[in-house]
């Protein structure tokens, strides 16, 4: 018994000696020139950028979105398999979902820079980082600001400010329009569908970005008393919304109108329940005015 | 006390351990050669060859990404496997697993909290914050249940109490994403178990703790073998059930603790493997520690090997260990059950 034990203690010793000789001589790659650029990202996370990135790996569909309208697709080596927009990125290799990226994928491609949003977990960005990869996280909180910062700070890393400040305008232009288009309507109330059924039923509370979208789009939502995410059909019920939309994936809608209690919803019996692309308005991307714009199409088809 | 077969079998697993862990390492996603991997390797200890033969990448790829992940998966098989072993004998249940006692659940309802509360808490490094709320999480949870077992001599009744208190937690932690719906994903994410953000560090401390799981069971080996004619019986031969039961129970709670909060939630493993030995080498915890425990390293190095090189997508790992484990298994179960 004793020389079992002697044995573990010298394998024990042996091991961690090893490890730790390791660590000791680090490859260290930095050079001393002056770095291109320093950026605070989420988080007040402060990374120095060496010099221009000519390759990104995007691990967000909302950053894959700013970064081809900021006309940098051509320098995408890798992207998140929910990176569906512009058509171009189907040509791009996806290193993996936006939760659990392959990092051996992501190591192997080298990018200057990986570009992610807050989704993205915490461990995933330790390993990126003890494998001295470049990681820019932007916030992903959920307003017009955030998408504004986003546009710019990865128009300043990517070397094109100026075509952020375009499109930053562009958007703002939009939003202006849909919001004088808009201004003398009345609001009705719009119920957002998030999810809805057996798993149950979910909507944009007051406290989401979407809740601001439906208010900008000249609608009021019908679930503004309520905060985050989760909801129950006895409410729906009881404010009795006139509009219901819902995305226009996944036959959702087909499946709103067919669910036990919805299927009674005076909108839905009056056919007032709509699809909206919810990518526009789900992701920070440079999308978001169309998003807006769509949302209003649905609420005040009069108007435009 | 040790026969010379004994020391035979032992070196035997030892190398066999080192040898998968040589062809898991050459194995992955990023295509590097064999050959550069063993260049790469060699390297680290000693500049043999000319770095300039493998491209940067393809060493963070072999030393920073792929070995610790090989590493901990062998650690992880070990400790999980010991767990089980440790957690059947003493509830004298072939049921028991390294999650009844609730570790699972109380380090998920740990993990949960720390993802919902995002938490940043000054005095933990970045990226500990999660395994330590797991590993709190789980000692507190079987702590409890040990407390609750008392002097209990009725091994049923701890399982059930085990049971029961698994079943509340994994509630509070259902109750918790219900109410969290934006995080859910996360918390997910985190039960189903990966090895993918393994490191050195983390490595070390699996290390530490395999090793005093092992030098456990191996000193209480005589009592484990007691505990196997179950409670009574063993209480009636004169053995400080309660002393016994405690230092094995919490030896292995913490052990199964460890692992979970780094690696999450991998089934099967620790249920599996030590029945699997059994099936060939008798009851003896002599014979099945030394046979096992490089079995149960050697299946999760597979099954990681597997999770990680499946193209297009990465898999869960613990979903690997229970499809490819559960056939192989009842086959084997069937098979022998004939005799």
């Amino acid at each position: 018994m004793s020389k079992f034990k002697i044995v573990a203690i010298l394998l024990l010793l042996i091991s961690t000696n090893t490890i730790f000789s390791k660590s000791n001589n680090e490859v260290s790659t930095q050079q001393k020139s002056a770095p291109f650029l320093t950026i605070t990202g989420s988080k007040d996370r402060v990374i120095t950028i060496e010099k221009e990135p000519l390759t990104i790996v995007s691990l967000a569909p909302g950053v894959t979105e700013i970064i081809f309208a900021l006309g940098r697709g051509d320098r995408l080596l890798g992207r998140t398999d929910y990176c569906d927009f512009p058509e171009e990125v189907s040509k791009i290799p996806s290193v993996g979902t936006l939760f659990q990226p392959n990092i051996e994928k992501i190591v192997e491609l080298n990018p200057d820079i990986i570009i992610a949003s807050t989704h993205f977990q915490q461990e995933v960005l330790n390993k990126l980082e003890e494998a001295s990869m470049t990681v820019l996280i932007v916030e992903d909180q959920g307003s017009f600001e955030g998408v504004y910062t986003n546009i710019n700070t990865i128009g300043q890393v990517l070397n094109a400010t100026s075509v952020a400040n375009e499109l930053n305008n562009a958007i703002k232009t939009k939003i202006d329009n849909v919001k004088i288009a808009l201004s003398t309507l009345n609001k009705p109330s719009v119920y957002y569908v998030v999810g809805f059924g057996e798993y149950g039923d979910y909507t944009a509370g007051g406290d989401t970005f979407i809740s601001d979208i439906i208010e900008l789009a000249g609608g009021k939502n019908s679930a503004k008393e309520s905060k985050g995410w989760s909801y129950s059909l006895e409410k729906i019920v009881e404010s009795n919304p006139e509009i219901i939309i819902c995305s226009k994936y996944f036959n959702t809608k087909e499946g709103i109108m067919a669910a036990a209690g919805y299927q009674n919803l005076p909108a839905i019996k009056d056919g007032n329940i709509f699809s909206i692309d919810n990518n526009l308005i789900d992701r920070q991307g440079p999308r978001i005015a169309e998003g807006l714009e769509a949302m209003a199409k649905i609420i005040h088809p009069e108007a435009f | 006390m040790y026969k010379k077969t004994d020391i035979i079998v032992i070196i035997v697993g030892i190398l066999l351990l080192i040898i998968s862990i040589i062809i898991a390492t050459t194995i992955g996603y990023a295509t590097i050669t064999p050959l550069e991997t063993f260049k790469i390797i060699v390297n680290k200890f000693s500049d043999v060859f000319d770095s300039s033969d493998f491209p940067v990448n393809s060493e963070i790829n072999i030393l920073l990404v792929r070995l610790p992940r090989v590493l901990g998966s062998a650690l992880a098989g070990i400790g999980l496997t010991l767990a089980g072993i440790i957690f059947q004998s003493i509830l004298k249940n072939p049921m028991a697993e390294p999650y009844v006692l609730g570790v699972s659940s109380g380090a998920a309802l740990g993990a949960g909290v720390s993802i919902i509360l995002g938490a940043s808490i000054a005095q933990i490094p970045v990226g500990y914050t999660t395994p330590i709320f797991a590993l709190i999480g789980a000692v507190l949870a079987s702590i409890a249940v040990i407390f609750i077992a008392g002097n209990s001599l009725n091994s049923t009744r701890i399982i059930l109490y085990g049971v029961s208190f698994n079943f509340f937690l994994s509630s509070l932690l259902t109750l918790l994403i219900s109410l969290n719906y934006e995080r859910s994903s996360d918390i997910l994410f985190w039960t189903m178990g990966s090895f993918a953000a393994m490191n050195y560090f983390k490595i070390i401390v699996l290390l530490v703790a395999v090793m005093i799981g092992i030098m456990v069971s191996v000193y209480f080996i005589k009592e484990l073998n007691l505990f196997t004619m179950g409670i009574p019986v063993a209480h009636s031969l004169g053995l400080n059930v309660k002393k016994y039961r405690f230092i094995l129970l919490i030896t292995a709670s913490i052990l199964t603790g460890i692992i979970v909060s780094f690696s999450g939630i991998i089934g099967f493993v620790g249920l599996i493997i030590p029945h699997l030995t059994r099936l060939f080498v008798g009851s003896d915890h002599k014979k099945v520690l030394m046979v096992s425990l490089p079995l149960g390293a050697i299946f999760m190095i597979f099954c990681d090997t597997i999770a990680r090189s499946f193209p297009i997508h990465e898999l869960p790992v613990g979903v690997v260990t229970s499809i490819i484990g559960a056939p192989i298994f009842i086959y084997l179960l069937k098979k022998r059950s004939k005799i």
